[in-house]
């Protein structure tokens, strides 16, 4: 019988679901949304629970932030899928973005150390 | 800006985007599903652990369309689905909405257009903004100049600069043997088509060969419409040889079609150098000068001190300093006049007087200043005309939403939310409004043409509807969907759904109130657009019943140039007394008389006096003045007062002396008896001074709106220049018994004199007043439709609070009051509403006027007669509107509507 996993997968930050996306395009290069979902999943050891269809109007988003790009192709399952990729100003906003979130979740690790050393 | 351009081109590829990520979302799900089916789930589970994974694809579907801003277009075509079919529901309502909207934006469209012609509408020539014009930097209005002065600019500027130009001159053409015709001329400098960028359709324009003082060579250029009018097409008149003015000139040029004049509202048939203007004999619209030091030359190319040009300048980026070059022009001729004025205050002024450049993209107009005032009534009146529009078209959605309580009060439950039932009730009117500014779109391009013949007698505009005025219509309909929108979204944000099911339409008296109050101003501002159409009309007849000072249905007068029909002026004596032979030669003519400029002929003669008496209130001025032969006084019926007319012994060479107006002996004499007394141009008492020798009424002769100028008058003989240009036939019997045989024999007897049209008096005072009375007719039509609005309105808003006092009327008939008692008690009801509008407009009506804006526009405040005929008028009108709401009071069946609640 198949057993649903997720029961400790915490619920992802509001905001990050963007740069996941991004991040995980920088490393895969062209991917489908399903690749890009199952991807987030696998890297974050199935940490990050990812309701997989808010990534659509996330890439929807990105692609008109001229982040993506998207062009249809064939899934490695010979299914039709359209591939997404990285645009060049997409990847600036990645380093960007990777640059702030290395600052804001070193600051929270810092808070979060300096309670628990207290305690 | 990438990101935005990305989202609007989303919003086209809507149904595409939703398709691709629909299949997207389904190989997703499958994709899940094959994946939990390889791990070992049955298809069951696999399908239904997939849709949890993937998560709720309905929510997904909806952030997309958010996303792709699908949602906000969606609700927005649905609310237009839903408008259009309300709309559509009540076809009736709609259609009096559209034609009320029509009105207000179709008098709106064609106010624009109207203004477009006069105001904004630049010359038909290359880079229009690049024209200046020279003004007296004082009085703002275009300088007339010496042709030296022109010539001196053009040095200073360089050529292809200087566009000067004469006053509109009327010249007689003759064309081989045809009869002789009067034409529009203007006299121009030969660089001035260059300086305007305007190549001639045909042959060539002038150049400075042709404009050489003492040496014009005797070149016109003419323009489309009249070449085609005179010899079938503008081909056929190139190379052609005309008289004009007796002098033969060769047709070397048609000018473009679109071009008819350099100022607005003309249309010059002729144009001949100003080197033409002694050969041409062309001596009016000028300002001269003469000194004692030597006589003015008749060549007045040559003569520093008359004044007969204006100029554009055209000024480019690599202009020299334009205004410097102007200032520098002009210095020599204000030092020729400065020796010419023996008058030491005269010279003052003339060493201050400066002059500036204006910019004149469309030329310049006197007509445009005397527009003024009309233009502001009629925008006033446009203004109020929309306000009054919004207010009805207000009114009627506002007890078109009430009725639609229920429906709003479902929405509302169902989560819709105010702003939601605003925006589509918005929309509705938004759809009404557009339909309306169709209509009126339909109504302007019918109104137009009709409107500025009536507001601009005489004036050739080019008017049309363009694309500043689509844009004008876009912005009104906006903003009259907005403003009629108010009162019902005002209403929808505080109806209470659940109110709103049961049947109650909520908010207890204050819906009531707002509609009475919409009544209320509508009816306020139609009494007091009623009030002005009826006091400019009085004022009007007024003017037209007051004693004008001359007999105005038995004369007939016409003016005439003797000088342009190229009779030389030792001839204008003889000249005058054949016309006169001739004119007593016909049945019924009794007596003929010549004057200079004559009465409401728009020709006038100003000079500078001087009074010897030096116990005068006034010692100088300048005054207008007029000439004219002994009897013409009788012909024309004006009396003399106080004194004696001119006789036959006031001539050349005896003792000078002068008639003057009531109002000249009062300003310059006061109390001192005026006869006897001496005046005379020169600054020093001289053998040339005037004696008056009576005194006459003051006549309004510039115009029937003008105050009556202080004038004098001097006897033809004694001026020096004996030519007349203004003939007056005193006679018996009908005006148009006589006419016909008077015009054929004096085109029988005198082919070459062109006479103008021949008008009574009266005839005169009527076209002087055309302006007025057009506006007067504009504005009774305007008052009428505002009539009409606030019926409509007073209409809707008693059937409402019909509709809403049924419970209350039925009670009131069930215990006993008669269907009359309810009939009078809604007309009541109505006289009530309208007399609280009445009272404001009265109000209004008498303390407008006293704001300083206004009194430039409405020339004193509506008498009480207008205001209270006005407010008779719209309660008539109210009540017409009322007696159909209380009639359905008063057919109301109790019994039934008992039973039905």
């Amino acid at each position: 019988m198949f057993v649903n996993m997720s029961n400790s997968r915490s619920d992802l930050l509001q905001g990050t679901l963007d740069l996941l996306v991004l991040r995980t395009l920088d490393q895969l290069g062209a991917q489908h949304g399903f690749g890009i979902a199952r991807r987030i999943e696998q890297v974050s050891a199935h940490v990050l629970a990812l309701n997989q269809g808010t990534l659509y109007p996330a890439l929807l988003r990105l692609q008109q932030q001229g982040l993506i790009d998207s062009e249809w192709g064939t899934s490695e399952n010979n299914r039709k899928a359209r591939f997404y990729s990285l645009t060049k100003k997409g990847r600036t906003q990645l380093t960007q973005e990777i640059a702030q979130w290395q600052l804001v979740s070193g600051a929270v690790n810092d808070v979060v150390g300096a309670a628990a050393v207290r305690r | 800006m990438r990101a935005l351009l990305h989202r609007l081109r989303d919003l086209f590829r809507r149904r595409t985007i939703a398709c691709e990520f629909e299949e997207e979302m389904a190989q997703h799900v499958a994709e899940l599903e094959a994946r939990l089916i390889a791990r070992g789930a049955t298809p069951a589970e696999a399908q239904a652990a997939a849709r949890r994974e993937f998560g709720n694809v309905l929510q997904v579907r909806e952030d997309l369309r958010t996303q792709a801003g699908f949602r906000f277009w969606d609700e927005l075509a649905g609310d237009g689905r839903n408008a259009i079919r309300s709309i559509g529901r009540r076809p009736g309502f709609a259609v009096a909405i559209v034609g009320i909207l029509g009105l207000g934006l179709g008098a709106a469209a064609t106010l624009h257009g109207l203004l477009d012609a006069i105001y904004l509408r630049p010359l038909p020539v290359p880079r229009p903004t690049e024209l200046y014009a020279v003004v007296n930097a004082e009085t703002d209005r275009p300088s007339r100049m010496s042709r030296g002065t022109v010539r001196r600019l053009e040095e200073h500027l360089g050529p292809r600069i200087v566009a000067a130009y004469s006053g509109l001159e009327r010249c007689t053409v003759q064309i081989g043997a045809k009869t002789a015709t009067r034409a529009n001329i203007r006299l121009v400098n030969g660089g001035f088509f260059n300086a305007l960028g305007i190549t001639p359709a045909l042959g060539r324009g002038f150049t400075a060969r042709d404009d050489v003082a003492g040496q014009p060579t005797n070149v016109v250029l003419v323009s489309t419409a009249w070449a085609t009018q005179n010899f079938g097409s503008p081909a056929s008149a190139l190379g052609q040889e005309v008289l004009v003015n007796r002098v033969p000139m060769s047709v070397e040029g048609i000018l473009p079609a679109d071009f008819r004049d350099v100022t607005l509202g003309g249309s010059i048939d002729l144009w001949c150098a100003t080197a033409q203007q002694p050969a041409l004999r062309i001596f009016g619209n000028s300002s001269q000068s003469e000194g004692d030091d030597r006589p003015n030359d008749p060549d007045w190319n040559r003569e520093e001190r008359i004044s007969w040009i204006e100029a554009l300048v055209r000024i480019r980026p690599d202009t020299p300093s334009a205004r410097m070059a102007v200032e520098r022009a002009w210095t020599a001729q204000r030092d020729d006049l400065i020796l010419a004025d023996t008058d030491p205050a005269g010279r003052e002024r003339l060493q201050h007087r400066r002059w500036d450049l204006a910019p004149a993209p469309g030329g310049r107009s006197h007509f445009r200043e005397g527009f003024h005032s009309t233009g502001w009534l009629f925008t006033g009146v446009v203004a109020v005309m929309l306000l009054l529009v919004c207010m009805n078209v207000s009114g009627l959605l506002l007890v078109r939403s009430m009725s639609r309580h229920r429906e709003i009060g479902v929405r509302l439950a169902l989560g819709a939310g105010s702003f939601r039932v605003v925006r589509l009730s918005f929309v509705e009117t938004l759809f009404l409004s557009m339909a309306g500014g169709g209509a009126g779109w339909l109504l302007a391009t019918w109104l137009l043409p009709p409107t500025v013949r009536l507001l601009a007698p005489g004036q050739e505009l080019h008017v049309a509807l363009g694309e500043a005025s689509l844009l004008l219509m876009a912005g009104l309909i906006l903003l009259t969907a907005l403003l009629s929108a108010l009162g019902p979204a005002l209403w929808i944000s505080r109806v209470q759904p659940l109110q709103a099911l049961s049947g109650s339409r909520g908010l207890g008296q204050v819906p009531v109130r707002l509609s009475r109050l919409l009544v209320v101003a509508q009816f306020a501002l139609a009494v007091g657009l009623v009030a002005v159409a009826t006091s400019l009309g009085e004022e009007v007849q007024r003017s037209l019943a007051a004693d004008p000072g001359f007999e105005r249905d038995q004369v007939m007068t016409a003016a005439f140039d003797p000088e342009s029909a190229g009779y030389e002026a030792k001839d204008v004596a003889a000249l005058l007394e054949r016309l006169r032979t001739i004119a007593l030669g016909v049945p019924g003519v009794k007596a003929v008389g010549f004057a200079s400029n004559g009465i409401l002929a728009g020709s006038m003669s100003t000079s500078g006096i001087h009074v010897r008496h030096p116990q005068a209130v006034r010692k100088e001025g300048e005054y207008q003045h007029d000439a004219f032969e002994p009897g013409y006084l009788r012909v024309v019926g004006m009396p003399v007062l106080v004194g004696r007319d001119f006789t036959s012994g006031d001539k050349a060479g005896t003792q000078p002396v002068a008639l003057v107006s009531a109002s000249f002996a009062r300003e310059i004499f006061g109390p001192i008896d005026p006869i006897g007394q001496a005046f005379g141009f020169d600054v020093q008492a001289s053998p040339r001074d005037w004696t008056i020798v009576g005194i006459v009424p003051d006549v309004p002769v510039n115009g029937l709106r003008a105050r009556a100028p202080a004038m004098c008058y001097f006897p033809l003989s004694q001026t020096g220049d004996p030519s007349a240009h203004f003939m007056a036939v005193r006679f018996d019997g009908s005006e148009s018994m006589i006419q016909p045989g008077l015009r054929a024999a004096l085109a029988r007897d005198e082919p070459g004199l062109v006479l103008g049209s021949w008008k009574t008096f009266q005839e005169r005072m009527t076209d002087d007043l055309s302006g007025d009375l057009a506006t007067t007719h504009l504005a009774a039509v305007f008052g009428g439709c505002a009539v009409l609005l606030t019926g409509a309105g007073v209409a809707a808003s008693l059937g409402y609070l019909v509709v809403l006092r049924q419970r209350e009327l039925a009670l009131r008939m069930a215990i006993g009051a008669s269907p009359s008692r309810m009939l009078r008690s809604v007309l009541w009801d109505s006289l009530r509403t309208s007399l609280w509008g009445g009272s404001l407009g009265l109000a209004a009506v008498w303390l407008v006027p006293t704001l300083p804006a206004i009194s430039t526009i409405i020339h004193g405040r509506p008498g009480a007669l207008p205001a209270i005929v006005a407010t008779v008028v719209a309660l008539a009108a109210a009540i017409v509107a009322a007696w159909f709401p209380a009639r359905r009071a008063a057919c109301i069946d109790p019994v039934q509507m008992l039973k039905s609640d």
